[in-house]
């Protein structure tokens, strides 16, 4: 392990584990608190792991990439811990893991009228920051694409925020 | 409400007090040393294993109870257009002659082999359990599926539709292609080509074996990958350079799925071909199960059906009928194979695997271990091959 691998990797825990902390958090249920920190040691095993394969441009991105893997790995696996155990409930009743997190209700009533893939590229630009190429690099999708989508996205939530009373 | 966009923004939970590290220097500890070992997501795995045995106590206990209750598992209907039966004849790897022994029903026209009369060893079962069967999901963007298998496999390009159900992409170094073969499949190939052995160092098999399982792990799917079984491809005039074959079974939650990963090395190290499943667990049921000896009956009733009786016009004195073949079924074992429904959903089942010997050969017969009231057309099911 040479000595500048691991301070490549102290850089990238020093300026990736706030915000991909973040983005971890904010999408955490129906997973505990208790997950966060394991989330964010996978995530980053995985990083230190591909090291080398890290894109100079487009850290964060490519680190929330790893994350947004890791995150739907775990809930699938507490998904089917939950089947198991017999407290499966009807499709489509749960919130998502972004509408539990927000109190402004007129904002979760205006998200939860989205669609999962305009919810995810939406929060991914309002909070995690990701402009079009990062979105891109995160979604594994062309820039454009990336662009298109948010526009589409931005739209349909203005669109929802409008429907809904102002609270 | 003046900006929507400025109350989404402070909507963000994390807005003010962003997540920071309790211990930063622990945590590179804790990170950089960490022995290789399962990842998160498959300790939330093993934990799925533990409640499942404990589960699987608990319905054993019940089962009685709940095969009195009306069914209220989901109904799996293996209607498909298939020629083949609810059972598989699966030969012996072993060498020994296989001429005498086919698919049932194979060539009944020509020759009708004899019929196979099951019975039970003592080592079989009577116990009735349960077992769990999983409906697969796959991704749903393909095109976002196979850029991002493509990405793990270093082939990063633009990705092609090539039928609705087939997309690639490829690069001058590499193709990746993410197809329906049966069950969604993701398979490499390298155009470039190996250095000859005289001129290479020899990589180590465990660290290819390393390298297939980190890129197994990395495909993110809902299946580990066991230990592989690893062959060796002879060198010849055309090919001079020495393959390394890799063969990983799957298993789902601690249940062999019949299903595999391979990984062609050269000797060299570098990846000519990789191939395995696709496929996310979308739902798990409990379903109870025949009982070992149960399915000894459901095996010989397949067979009377694929014996009828002679044509009507035919006196029986005309009729040699070949005599059936005694076969004591001594072991079964429980595996799940992959099966594709009426419904086009891709399922994995819980099937027996039983074991014999016939003149001296060892033979496999496959059979559903599901309770036939939770299944329709059971005897056209025919499982997905790996």
């Amino acid at each position: 392990m040479a000595p500048s691998r691991d301070n490549e990797f102290a850089r990238l825990v020093r300026e990736l584990s706030s915000p991909v902390g973040s983005y971890l958090g904010r999408r955490l249920y129906p997973l505990s608190h208790g997950d966060l920190d394991d989330l964010i040691e996978e995530t980053f095993t995985i990083i230190w792991r591909r090291l080398e394969d890290v894109p100079v441009d487009a850290e964060l991105p490519w680190a929330i990439g790893v994350a947004r893997n890791v995150l739907r790995n775990a809930k699938r696996a507490h998904a089917r811990r939950l089947n198991y155990e017999g407290r499966v409930r009807p499709r489509g009743s749960d919130p998502s893991a972004e509408e539990n997190v927000i109190a402004d209700e007129g904002v979760r009533d205006a998200l939860r009228k989205l669609s999962e893939d305009d919810r995810e590229i939406l929060l991914l630009h309002a909070w995690d920051g990701l402009n079009a190429d990062a979105l891109a690099q995160t979604l594994l999708i062309t820039p454009n694409a990336a662009a298109v989508r948010l526009s589409r996205a931005q739209a349909k939530f203005k669109e929802n925020f409008n429907e809904v009373p102002i609270r | 409400m003046s900006d929507v966009f400025e109350r989404l923004s402070a909507a963000d939970p994390f807005a003010e007090h962003a997540y920071e590290l309790h211990d930063s220097a622990a945590f590179m500890t804790r990170v950089t040393k960490a022995p290789a070992g399962p990842p998160l997501w498959r300790r939330f795995q093993l934990g799925v294993s533990g409640a499942l045995a404990a589960t699987t106590l608990v319905m054993v206990g019940a089962i009685a109870a709940l095969q009195g209750a009306a069914p209220s598992l989901p109904l799996l209907n293996f209607a498909l257009a298939s020629t083949t039966h609810a059972y598989t004849y699966a030969p012996s790897s072993t060498k020994s002659a296989s001429t005498s022994f086919t698919v049932s029903g194979e060539a009944a026209s020509m020759s009708p082999r004899a019929p196979y009369r099951f019975a039970p060893s003592r080592q079989l079962s009577n116990a009735a359990s349960v077992a769990s069967a999983y409906q697969l999901r796959t991704p749903g963007d393909l095109k976002s599926e196979t850029l991002r298998v493509s990405s793990i496999f270093g082939v990063v390009g633009v990705a092609r539709s090539l039928a609705p159900t087939a997309w690639q992409v490829s690069t001058a170094r590499a193709t990746m292609t993410f197809a329906l073969h049966g069950l969604w499949t993701w398979r490499y190939v390298t155009s470039s080509t190996p250095a000859a052995n005289s001129v290479v160092e020899t990589v180590p098999v465990a660290v290819l074996t390393q390298r297939a399982a980190r890129l197994i792990g990395d495909l993110g799917y809902d299946y580990r990958a066991g230990q592989p079984v690893i062959t060796t491809g002879a060198s010849n005039a055309q090919q001079a350079f020495t393959t390394v074959n890799l063969r990983f079974s799957l298993f789902v939650d601690g249940t062999a799925s019949g299903l595999s990963a391979d990984f062609t090395f050269s000797n060299d190290g570098l990846l000519l071909r990789a191939e395995g499943p696709a496929f996310y667990v979308a739902s798990s049921y409990l379903y109870p199960l025949l009982s070992p000896v149960a399915g000894v009956a459901a095996l010989n009733a397949h067979e009377t059906s694929l014996s009828p009786g002679p044509p009507s016009n035919v006196s029986m004195t005309d009729v040699h009928a070949p005599r059936a073949t005694e076969v004591r079924l001594r072991t079964s074992s429980l595996a799940l194979r992959a099966y594709r429904l009426s419904d086009d959903t891709f399922w994995l089942v819980p099937t027996y695997t039983y074991r014999a010997q016939i003149k001296g050969r060892a033979s496999t017969w496959s059979l559903l271990a599901l309770d036939p009231r939770f299944t329709k057309n059971a005897a056209t099911a025919s499982p997905i091959s790996p």
